[in-house]
């Protein structure tokens, strides 16, 4: 049997604070729109904060609640139903719609997650394995495969 | 992968969203039970039950702190704060007891009319007193009625923790928060509006502006007085000979043979020696100033409106036809617009300086001379005038005087100049000391003598 090491309010709370924006960027990108994205990083320390005690050590206590956070996302963007998506206009500075979005919506869902981890985060593979639940050699995989997808369609959609 | 990362940080920016960490733990608190299984668990585990609700939450008793702020705050339609400012110290010449002395500044805002009055007072002398409208750098104002119950009101407001603020006891509440990038480190930090209240009352008595939870330098505000109050009790018939607006001040010096300080300053004057403190009397100087008035014409009608408009159009105003040419020769006050003239100055004053330190060549002066007071060396200016006078005494208070027999020591308040200034009122002449540190005003104050 394996014992937790257990987290604390105040770790908990320093991972809070100095990561904030970058939590809430992420599950905005998850789960479609800003309001919903703060909710869901609420959601995910207010879980953290509750079962910090099963928090088992065994990688960074950030890479544990970046999972909760992704998952609560996730959870959120779930609620938005396909015809709320279907409705929701999609505007674009240039006045035309944003191909892009369009492209990363169609991606798989661990192509996009891992897109996000990396790019709105700023975090590296060994933090984005642990955040999915892969090894690092997946997310780089996986991180390739999402590049070419979304070239392929860029280069697609300028013709 | 620059292409990606773009196209992602164009489809996502950055969200604005406020971090709520109190937020966080009053969610994560264990869900109340039923009120049964509450009256249960109270009869049965009384004494543990208090311990493990007062740690580590205790969030109970900051909702009540929040609720008694807001009840405290009041419902009357004005505003009615007083702020103490900063202010200095009265040290006895003889007996060397040190009292504070601080400055206040009352202020009644009322928000309907977005009217101001704000009097200032010093030891208990009223320095100023203006009415005007409301602008955007009365941000303790902005803070204690925009933002401050309107936050108690909405739940947003939160308790950060306890405190004691000028001997009393309180807590500090954070009223409005903002995370803002910093270009020096490229992070965001939390920029914050908190408020103390007395743990007392539930009064404000202090507010401050934070990055990050740490308090800016300076930048805590003591309130003395808060209440909101009916119309009819507030003040606001102010006394227009005691308003600073308009007022334009000159001033200059030139340098003067010892021998004709007595017929400048029309008596003798004090001086401190040939030396004092092994500086010697540099330079004597006849200092001169004058205050006076700018004109300004009230304007009505058309014209009135039509300056409305070329303000409103901002900062296009220049070139719309029928705008003055200088708009900063408008103003618009208590709703009534004003265009400003020549100033008229009233008789100029004239005052002794006597400047004890080396002479020199002063490297920031554009002509290279010999006879410039060095000021970044060691150094005392004494001036001493018939009368108070801000230019020819320095920036502190205007119509207080210190009692006969005591100095009022003032840091860092002689314009450009760093060092102590102390004030002091000898046979009737009002004296300004600067010198280095608050020991060198004081002895110096001691060592006054006339000349002769």
């Amino acid at each position: 049997m394996r014992l937790s090491r257990g987290a604390s309010v105040a770790e908990l709370e320093r991972v809070y604070r100095a990561g904030f924006p970058r939590f809430a960027r992420v599950a905005t990108a998850v789960a479609g729109d800003e309001q919903s994205g703060a909710d869901a990083v609420h959601d995910a320390f207010v879980q953290a904060v509750r079962t910090r005690r099963s928090f088992r050590g065994e990688g960074p206590l950030e890479a544990w609640v970046w999972r909760m956070v992704v998952n609560a996302a996730k959870k959120r963007a779930g609620r938005r139903t396909a015809s709320e998506a279907a409705e929701t206009p999609v505007e674009h500075e240039n006045g035309f719609g944003d191909p892009v979005r369009a492209l990363i919506a169609a991606l798989p869902e661990r192509q996009r997650l891992a897109l996000f981890l990396r790019y709105y985060a700023d975090l590296d593979y060994e933090a984005i394995a642990a955040a999915l639940g892969v090894t690092a050699g997946t997310v780089g995989a996986t991180l390739n495969a999402a590049h070419a997808a979304l070239r392929r369609s860029l280069k697609e959609a300028h013709r | 992968m620059r292409d990606v990362q773009e196209r992602l940080d164009r489809l996502v920016p950055e969200p604005m969203h406020i971090s709520d960490w109190e937020a966080v733990l009053r969610d994560a608190r264990p869900r109340r039970r039923s009120l049964a299984l509450q009256l249960a668990a109270a009869t049965t585990l009384a004494g543990l039950a208090a311990l493990f609700v007062a740690a580590p939450w205790n969030g109970s008793e900051r909702v009540g702190v929040l609720e008694r702020a807001l009840a405290a705050a009041g419902d009357g339609p004005v505003l009615h704060v007083v702020f103490r400012s900063s202010g200095g110290i009265v040290v006895d010449l003889k007996t060397g007891e040190r009292k504070p002395l601080y400055g206040e500044r009352e202020v009644w805002f009322d928000p309907g009319r977005d009217l101001v009055r704000q009097i200032y007072r010093f030891g208990g002398v009223v320095e100023g007193d203006e009415l005007y409208e409301r602008n955007k750098g009365d941000r303790e104002l902005t803070a204690l009625w925009r933002d401050y119950r309107p936050a108690l009101e909405a739940g947003t407001a939160r308790v950060i923790g306890e405190d004691v603020v000028g001997g009393v006891r309180v807590y500090w509440i954070i009223v409005r928060a903002l995370l803002l990038p910093d270009v020096a480190d490229h992070k965001n930090h939390e920029l914050a509006q908190q408020v103390a209240v007395s743990r007392e009352t539930f009064k404000p008595v202090a507010m401050r502006y934070t990055r990050d939870r740490h308090a800016l330098e300076n930048e805590t505000d003591h309130i003395l007085r808060f209440e909101t109050i009916p119309l009819d009790e507030a003040d606001f018939s102010s006394a227009p000979g005691k308003s600073l607006n308009g007022v334009a001040m000159m001033a200059g010096s030139e340098p003067i043979d010892i021998s004709q300080a007595s017929k400048v300053l029309g008596h003798t004057p004090f001086w401190l020696g040939p030396e004092f403190a092994g500086l010697p009397l540099g330079q004597a100087q006849k200092a001169f100033s004058a205050s006076g008035r700018r004109e300004q014409t009230l304007v009505t009608g058309e014209r009135a409106a039509e300056i409305r408009r070329c303000l409103s159009k901002r900062p296009a105003r220049a070139r719309h036809p029928g705008c003055p040419a200088h708009m900063k020769s408008v103003e618009i006050r208590h709703g009534k617009v004003y265009e400003s003239g020549p100033v008229h100055f009233g008789p100029q004053q004239t005052g002794l300086t006597l400047y004890y330190g080396k002479i020199g060549d002063e490297p920031s002066t554009f002509k290279k001379e010999d006879s410039s007071p060095l000021y970044s060396e060691p150094n005392i200016v004494l001036t001493e005038k018939a009368k108070r006078d801000l230019l020819l005494l320095g920036f502190g208070p205007m119509a207080y005087l210190p009692p006969e027999g005591s100095v009022l020591l003032l840091p860092g308040t002689s314009g450009y100049l760093p060092g102590t200034s102390g004030y002091l009122v000898r046979d009737g002449v009002c004296i300004s000391i600067r010198a280095t540190g608050d020991e060198l005003v004081l002895s110096a104050a001691r060592a006054l003598r006339p000349m002769g």
